[in-house]
């Protein structure tokens, strides 16, 4: 059995515990303040799906909550599992095909295109409101540059149960033959 | 001729990336994590085919729709996506607006063209350009996703607009607009870009 990227492995295993607690922040605090003349307001991720929902846009509503919290979510709940398997026993195929699965969610993260969202939201609302980023803002930032690592700490799989080499050797010879 | 995988007879698993011999182990699974194997994406052409043509479909309603209204006092405004862009435009956020259009506008329908592009020259000219087809995917894979940008303005401003003096609502060309965000998404994912190196060789 040949193990590699223990480095990478411990990386991608703190950057995944950071992530969870990131997630909470980001989801549950308000991402930004507003202050006008007609008072407060504040909005979460929850909030504004909620919004969504509430004006019947339901689909809607699911597309930011899948995307911004859910999908997020199991990729932080995979990078933990597919680390913790890595580090304390062989890689078995379920951990190995969840690894897979870890890279096919990647493009159903919008958590940086909500991140824009936010700052072009303010930038629309600032003639009228005085808008103060909330914690959720500082969580969301924090949240997107956590993921980033764990997706370079874990671009490899943090293991190499059995070599590719033995199912590579005959075509490659094959090829030197022909 | 280019060599491939395919050619040699290797098949890589979708999930764990082990690279094995096509027919080598269990039937069309992986030895490694038993994964289902196939040598390429099935009916990728014609399933991106038609997410592609849906999204072309949708592509209408989500431009021409209003997409939000918003309600100031007595005055009532309905927007669409492009509209949206030249209110910013001329209100001086010239900045957010091309943040928007580009977002918004063109990114979705480059990525319709370019997709029907790969499409096509796969299916008719499959030796044409291969080099920078594969590089306009690759492009496509990057930049795609940022088109669901409006939609997070949309909610956004839906949980902080809301007083008696104004509120925002959102109408239905923002779902139509979601859909083609999504449908362009599936589209892109399910093209499998190792057919642009299949096809189109003279075989030795």
């Amino acid at each position: 059995v040949l193990v590699r990227g223990g480095g990478r492995r411990d990386r991608a295993l703190a950057f995944a515990l950071a992530g969870i607690p990131l997630l909470a922040i980001a989801a549950g605090t308000p991402l930004v303040r507003l202050t006008g003349r007609d008072g407060q307001a504040e909005a979460t991720v929850w909030g504004a799906a909620r919004a969504l929902h509430e004006q019947g846009r339901w689909s809607l509503a699911a597309l930011v909550l899948a995307t911004t919290l859910l999908v997020p979510a199991l990729q932080i709940l995979a990078a933990l599992v597919v680390v913790l398997v890595a580090r304390w026993s062989r890689a078995t195929p379920r951990s190995l095909r969840l690894w897979g699965t870890l890279a096919a969610m990647r493009p159903w993260n919008q958590v940086p295109i909500l991140l824009l969202g936010l700052l072009v939201t303010c930038g629309k609302l600032t003639t009228a409101y005085h808008v103060q980023p909330g914690v959720g803002f500082v969580a969301l930032v924090a949240l997107v540059l956590v993921e980033r690592s764990i997706g370079g700490a874990l671009a490899l799989p943090p293991f190499l149960p059995t070599a590719s080499a033995p199912a590579l050797a005959p075509a490659l010879e094959e090829r030197r033959a022909a | 001729m280019a060599i491939t995988a395919a050619r040699m007879g290797l098949v890589s698993c979708p999930s764990c990336r082990l690279l094995s011999r096509a027919g080598s182990a269990e039937p069309a699974g992986c030895p490694r994590c038993g994964a289902h194997l196939e040598a390429r994406k099935p009916d990728s052409l014609r399933r991106t085919t038609a997410y592609l043509a849906a999204t072309v479909v949708l592509f209408v309603p989500a431009n021409l729709l209003p997409v939000l209204t918003t309600r100031r006092l007595v005055r009532v405004q309905s927007d669409t996506i492009l509209s949206g862009v030249v209110a910013l435009w001329t209100a001086g956020s010239w900045p957010l607006a091309i943040v928007v259009f580009v977002a918004s506008i063109v990114v979705p329908g480059l990525k319709v063209l370019a997709l029907a592009l790969l499409v096509a020259t796969t299916r008719w000219r499959p030796s044409w350009r291969r080099r920078e087809r594969t590089r306009l995917y690759r492009l496509l894979e990057a930049v795609g996703r940022w088109s669901m940008l409006d939609i997070f303005v949309m909610a956004l401003l839906l949980a902080l607009v809301r007083s008696p003096l104004a509120a925002v609502h959102v109408e239905p060309g923002a779902v139509a607009f979601a859909a083609v965000v999504i449908l362009t998404m599936l589209a892109s994912h399910s093209f499998d870009p190792r057919l642009i190196w299949d096809r189109g060789e003279k075989e030795p």
